[in-house]
Order: structure tokens, then C-alpha cells, then sequence
């Protein structure tokens, strides 16, 4: 293509000056031909490099957000109706990396500014450190958040961080337990469920009733401020299925500022504590003497005099110096009459039956925080006597209720559980008393708010029963006289039990209200009837109309040898 | 020859301009997810606070004292309680005994006057009810 012109530019011929200026223009024009086309294969190839096969920050992927993805470090931890009780809340947390910071001593002052409470001296020694990284202040709320944001102070970032919210404050504080500043578990629920509640995607969901446990709280610190207790403590349990509804131990703390109140108050005295419970024991020798001892409710013993045995001596509180029944022996609570019944049935028999009870070990429950019973070392025959009374072996008070239910319900012991069961589907149970005994347990216990020491829970129309139990403390030297724990154990309705309240006061002191007294009936009782008239409408319970004809037919079920044609706890 | 070097130069040109385009088009979506995945994160936060803020408004002990001091309300005692067939017998007898009252005047004082209830608020509760069915 090129060669005729070539062959007519040849035949021009230019000589001299002007072919020179024409060479240096021709070679000026192929030099800078030159750089444009390094130039533009040098762009081509950087936009090829870019558009093609840019990896620098390795390759781009943005996956969408699963709809049920977690999106906070921790699960929540709801009540029975899904109310929050445990929540975890993102917040930043600010630091820094010193090296990069420009100038120290103005970057603290300037933080001060939008952190009143920092210490500038301390922020700028940090911020001069060598060090790579450095927390200057975790959590910050919202508005500081903004405010140091705003600052603009280079080499200060934010990471977000959770923090454990109790919104209920101190409600249920002994179950949910509290967490640490980097969120680990430290008691409770919290410590019990660390790793599920690290992992699970949903909440958990608690046995517990808020409004239950609120009710529970409120009135246990009521009784404790009307006698001067120094401690208190209450549980209310479904006896059917073992769920804990309520579980409350006074003084109490806010977990969200768990350090904040002395150790003591983080004690829980519902499952940690062991107490000698005194005569709500007399539930379980009573029923022990009815299953394996060959007694009826007609059967009795003669409590005129107190039994003498090595130098001790056993008496009764509410002495009556004649012969008593079952029934009374049960009424008015006589230990002279307890031991007897627990001799008839043997020493072996005895522990046996508590051991089904799950009076010699630890209650399985969802908590760390478990008391193990103390027992006496050898069953002595002493041991044995004051045992029936509730002297001499200690258990939480969670074991009582627990053992309480078994009693009522029917016969059958549940390990009890803070977690929430499917109705119909309550924890594996076995039997330690038969129907019947069941039944004439809950006459009995009917009879103790009728007639007995424990009037003082009655509340009409939930056909209350229940035991009172009062036991000096031990100390290191045999028994306080002035110290005492104070305790009620109620079950409602009777003719056909559902819930066990247990109120128990440390120390409580007699006022005039109560001419003196601070025995479980004086005490401990009106609060478990406070308690159970709050609780029963919240619980949906149907009030019964007539409740005497509802007592009168308790008396004869108890009274029937076998139970043909009549219907247990028909309601 | 010619047509198909100028074949190849559209068509190379063509999927050029495509592959620019639709890379474009990825960019743009994937800023978009990642703006939306941010969004749906800050509206969780958002909500998780909302919920515990509601959780620390229903607080028991903070109810009781806002229904104490302004709705008065008091627990229900047992011979508050009554449930609906119960409660249709009851209107039923009211009428009998309002029936009963107008021709008799001497008749003797309705036995359920002890359960103190508004027979014309029951007619519309009832009403009302029945009407949900």
C-alpha cells in the first residue's frame, strides 16, 4: 500500500535546510507517537487488570441476612408467657491503636469532652503507649457514641460489643443468675445454660411466672420487714409436673449491678441453703406412718407425757397432755406423737422413705447453686426420733417442696425444674405413696388451715392446706432458742392440688400482732395466704363455691378403704 | 475476509460493553444487599432494644403502683368469679324473678341477689359475645 507513495515521495527531492527540518519533525513526531501509544497500552492494560482481574481485596460477597439468623452474642431468656427477662443489647465499645495516633495530649482532652467521666491523664498515657491496641472505654451509650464520633480524632474506632440486660431488675435475680463484662456466665441460669445460650437461636424459655415471682418477692419482703426476719425465702411449684413457677431468695441483688451488693445477697436460699425445717416433716413421717406402718387415721398415740431419751428430752409446743389421733397428732403438730409414728414404721424403713423422697442428696435442678442435705453421720435412734420432726437433717428448702408435692399429688416424686415442659409431658416420676395415702395426706393437710396452727393461710375459695414448721438454727453449740426459721408449706386447691407455695422466714421476730409469736403459723403462714390470693386468679384457677361440702367430701375420700366408684379429687 | 473481521470486532465490542454492563449491574445490587443487610441489622438492634424496653416497662412492681394510682384495682376475691353458663342461668332467673315480681308482688326476694350483677350489662356482654362466636 505504502509503495507508491514511497516511489512518488522519492521522486521529490529536497535538499539542504528543508530536509533537515522535515527529518527532525518526522523523527520528533515518531518519538512522541511512541510515549502516546507506551501511554495508552500502559491505561489499556491497568483497565483490563482492573476490570478483569481485580483481587485485591480478595473476591467481593455480600450473602444476605438469614430472616432467623442471631444477630446478638447471647439468647434471651424468657419467662413461662415470654416475658423478657435476660437480653442482649449491641453497644460500641471504643479503642484505639496509640502508635497512629497524631497527638496524644489534645485527643484526651478532646475525648473529655465528650466523656465527662474519663481521666485525661490516664487516656493520654494509654493513648502514648506502645502497645497496638487499646480499650479507652466499653459501652458506650448512644449519645457518647455520637459525641466521640464526632470528635473525628484519628486512629479511635468502635467495636461493637453485647451487654447483658436483666429489664425486670432484681425479679428472679437467684435463677437467671448474672454474667460477666465479657459475657460468660457466672450463676444461674446463665452459668447452668452458658454454652447453649452462646450458640441457641431462640430464647429460652423459663418455668418461671414473672408475676408469680413478683407476688412471691413482694410479699416474702413484706413478712420479712412486719417481723424483723433477717433472710426469707419462698418457692411455688406445680405439683403435677414439677415446674418451679416462682423461686425467691431474700435479700436479694440486681443482676445488672451484680457486684455492686455484698456476696451474701447472691446466696440462694431456695436450693443452696440447708435448714433443719422442723414439723413440716411431720408430712412425710405422717404419710410414711400411713403407707408402711399399718396405721389409720383412727389409730393414736398417748402424748400425755414428753419421751426421755439419753439426756434429751422431746416435748411438744402445743402440748395437750391426753391421747391424741393422727388427725390431732397432725393438727397440733405433736412431736411426742411424730416419733412415735416414725418408731412404728423402723429406723431403716425411715431413712429408705426419705431417700425416695430425695432428702439424702442434691435436688437435680437446672442450678449449680445446690445444697447437698446434711444427714446425721450414723442413724442413731435418736437421729431417727428427731428426724420425724424435722430435727437433725438438714435440706434446701427446695427439697421440702419437692417432697411436699410427691406427698399431695397423688404419689409420684418429680425432680423439680426451672425449665418450662410441655403440658402432658412432665419430667419421669416415681412412686413413693399410694393414691390413697395421697389422700389422706391432703385431708390432713386441709384440717392443720381448718382447725389447726396454720389458720392463718386460709383463703376462702382455693380450699387451702398446709403444715407449719418452726426449728430453732443449730449453731456451733447444740440450738439458738431465739433463732428460728419459720416456716409454711400450703397446697391449693386441696380437693384437687395444683400449686405448693413455700414461705420460709430466717429469724423472724414476734410482734404484737402476733403477741409475741414467731412460729411458722404466726409468720410464715398469713404471707403463704397472701401470696396464694394473689396468685390463684393470675394462675386461672376456678374458686370453689362451697367449699365446706368440697372439705366434707376430702374427709369421706380419706375415710373410703378403696376407691371404686369414687372419683379422686373430683373437681 | 472483511466481513468477518468486522463480525468479530462488533461482536467482541458487543460482549465487552455486556460484561461491562452487567458487572456494573452486580456492583450495584451487591452495594444495595450490603446497605439493606446493614439496615436490617440496625432495625433488629432497634427492635431488641424496643423489646426490652417494653419487658423493663411491664416490670410487676411498676404496674401494681401505676394500676394502684390510677385505675384502682384490687386482686379479684372468689365470690368474684362466675363463668358463663353460670352466668346465663343467672340472667335467666333475674328475668324469672323480675317476671315473677310484676305479677306477684308478694313474692319472695330473688335467691340470687347475693351476686351483685347489672342484668342490662349482661344482656350486652352476652350479646356481644355471642356475636364473636
Amino acid at each position: 500500500m505504502n509503495e507508491p507513495k514511497t516511489k512518488m515521495v522519492e521522486k521529490i527531492r529536497i535538499e539542504g535546510d528543508r530536509k533537515t527540518a522535515i527529518e527532525t519533525g518526522r523523527n520528533r513526531l515518531i518519538i512522541a507517537g511512541a510515549i502516546f501509544s507506551a501511554a495508552f497500552l500502559l491505561i489499556g492494560i491497568r483497565v483490563i487488570k482492573v476490570s478483569i482481574f481485580n483481587h485485591d481485596s480478595g473476591p467481593r460477597y455480600t450473602r444476605s441476612v438469614a430472616k432467623d439468623e442471631k444477630y446478638t452474642g447471647r439468647a434471651d431468656i424468657v419467662d413461662r408467657n415470654g416475658v423478657l427477662l435476660a437480653t442482649s443489647l449491641n453497644t460500641q465499645s471504643l479503642y484505639a491503636h496509640p502508635r497512629l495516633v497524631l497527638d496524644p495530649e489534645q485527643a484526651a482532652i478532646k475525648l473529655k469532652n465528650a466523656l465527662p467521666d474519663i481521666n485525661v491523664e490516664a487516656v493520654e498515657k494509654l493513648l502514648r503507649s506502645k502497645r497496638g491496641f487499646v480499650y479507652l472505654k466499653r459501652r458506650l451509650t448512644p449519645n457518647q457514641h455520637y459525641a466521640v464520633n464526632r470528635l473525628g480524632i484519628p486512629a479511635l474506632y468502635f467495636q461493637r460489643e453485647t451487654r447483658r440486660i436483666y429489664p425486670l431488675g432484681p425479679l428472679a435475680a437467684h435463677v437467671l443468675g448474672h454474667t460477666d463484662p465479657d459475657n460468660k456466665g457466672l450463676a444461674g441460669i446463665e452459668r447452668f445454660f452458658d454454652k447453649d445460650l452462646r450458640t441457641r437461636q431462640t430464647a429460652l424459655s423459663l418455668a418461671l411466672d414473672a408475676r408469680v415471682q413478683h407476688v412471691l418477692e413482694q410479699e416474702i419482703s413484706h413478712a420479712m420487714k412486719s417481723f424483723g426476719a433477717i433472710g426469707g425465702a419462698g418457692l411455688v411449684m406445680n405439683v403435677n409436673t414439677a415446674e418451679v413457677l416462682g423461686m425467691a431468695s431474700l435479700p436479694n441483688f440486681d443482676p445488672n449491678r451484680a457486684n455492686a451488693v455484698p456476696r451474701l445477697s447472691h446466696f440462694n436460699k431456695t436450693t443452696h441453703g440447708v435448714y433443719e425445717m422442723g414439723s413440716t416433716f411431720k408430712i412425710f413421717t405422717t404419710a410414711m406412718a400411713l403407707e408402711l406402718g399399718n396405721i389409720t387415721l383412727r389409730d393414736g398415740y398417748d402424748a400425755t407425757n414428753p419421751i426421755r431419751i439419753h439426756r434429751y428430752t422431746i416435748r411438744d409446743y402445743h402440748a395437750k397432755k391426753r391421747w391424741l389421733s393422727v388427725p390431732e397428732i397432725f393438727i397440733y403438730s405433736s412431736n411426742i406423737g411424730a416419733v412415735k409414728m416414725a418408731q412404728k414404721v423402723g429406723k431403716e424403713s425411715h431413712k429408705q422413705f426419705l431417700g425416695q423422697l430425695g432428702m439424702m442428696k442434691s435436688v437435680q435442678i437446672e442450678l449449680f447453686e445446690t445444697g447437698a442435705p446434711i444427714p446425721p453421720k450414723v442413724w442413731r435412734d435418736i437421729n431417727h426420733m428427731t428426724i420425724s420432726y424435722g430435727h437433725g437433717l438438714a435440706v434446701s428448702p427446695l427439697h421440702l417442696v419437692a417432697g411436699v408435692s410427691a406427698i399431695i399429688n397423688g404419689g409420684i416424686y418429680r425432680t423439680p425444674t426451672i425449665m418450662r415442659r410441655h403440658p402432658g409431658n412432665p419430667t419421669k416420676g416415681q412412686r413413693i405413696v399410694s393414691k390413697q395415702t395421697s389422700i389422706k395426706m391432703r385431708h390432713l393437710m386441709r384440717l392443720v388451715v381448718e382447725k389447726g396452727t396454720g389458720g392463718k393461710a386460709d383463703v376462702p375459695g382455693y380450699l387451702v392446706g398446709g403444715k407449719t414448721g418452726t426449728a430453732e438454727k443449730a449453731s456451733d453449740r447444740g440450738y439458738k432458742k431465739k433463732a428460728l426459721i419459720s416456716s409454711f408449706v400450703a397446697v391449693f386447691p386441696m380437693n384437687s392440688p395444683q400449686f405448693v407455695v413455700l414461705t420460709m422466714l430466717d429469724e423472724a421476730k414476734g410482734n404484737k400482732a402476733t403477741s409475741g409469736h414467731a412460729t411458722g403459723g404466726w409468720v410464715a403462714a398469713p404471707a403463704a395466704g397472701a401470696i396464694i390470693r394473689r396468685i390463684a386468679p393470675i394462675l386461672a384457677l376456678k374458686p370453689i363455691e362451697d367449699e365446706v361440702s368440697a372439705a366434707q367430701k376430702l374427709a369421706l375420700e380419706s375415710k373410703t378403704k378403696s376407691f371404686g366408684g369414687l372419683g379422686v379429687a373430683a373437681h | 475476509m472483511r466481513r468477518s473481521t468486522l463480525l468479530w470486532t462488533v461482536l467482541g465490542i458487543s460482549v465487552a460493553i455486556g460484561l461491562f454492563v452487567v458487572k456494573h449491574a452486580v456492583q450495584d445490587l451487591e452495594d444495595r444487599l450490603h446497605a439493606l443487610n446493614i439496615e436490617i441489622i440496625s432495625d433488629r438492634d432497634a427492635a431488641q432494644v424496643l423489646q426490652a424496653e417494653w419487658s423493663f416497662l411491664n416490670e410487676p412492681a411498676r404496674l401494681e403502683a401505676l394500676s394502684r394510682e390510677h385505675l384502682g384495682l384490687v386482686t379479684i376475691s372468689a365470690s368474684q368469679t362466675i363463668t358463663l353458663p353460670e352466668l346465663i342461668q343467672l340472667i335467666a332467673a333475674k328475668k324469672e324473678n323480675a317476671r315473677i315480681a310484676t305479677t306477684t308482688a308478694s313474692s319472695k326476694p330473688p335467691t340470687v341477689e347475693n351476686k351483685v350483677v347489672n342484668p342490662d350489662w349482661l344482656e350486652r356482654t352476652l350479646i356481644t359475645l355471642n356475636k364473636d362466636q
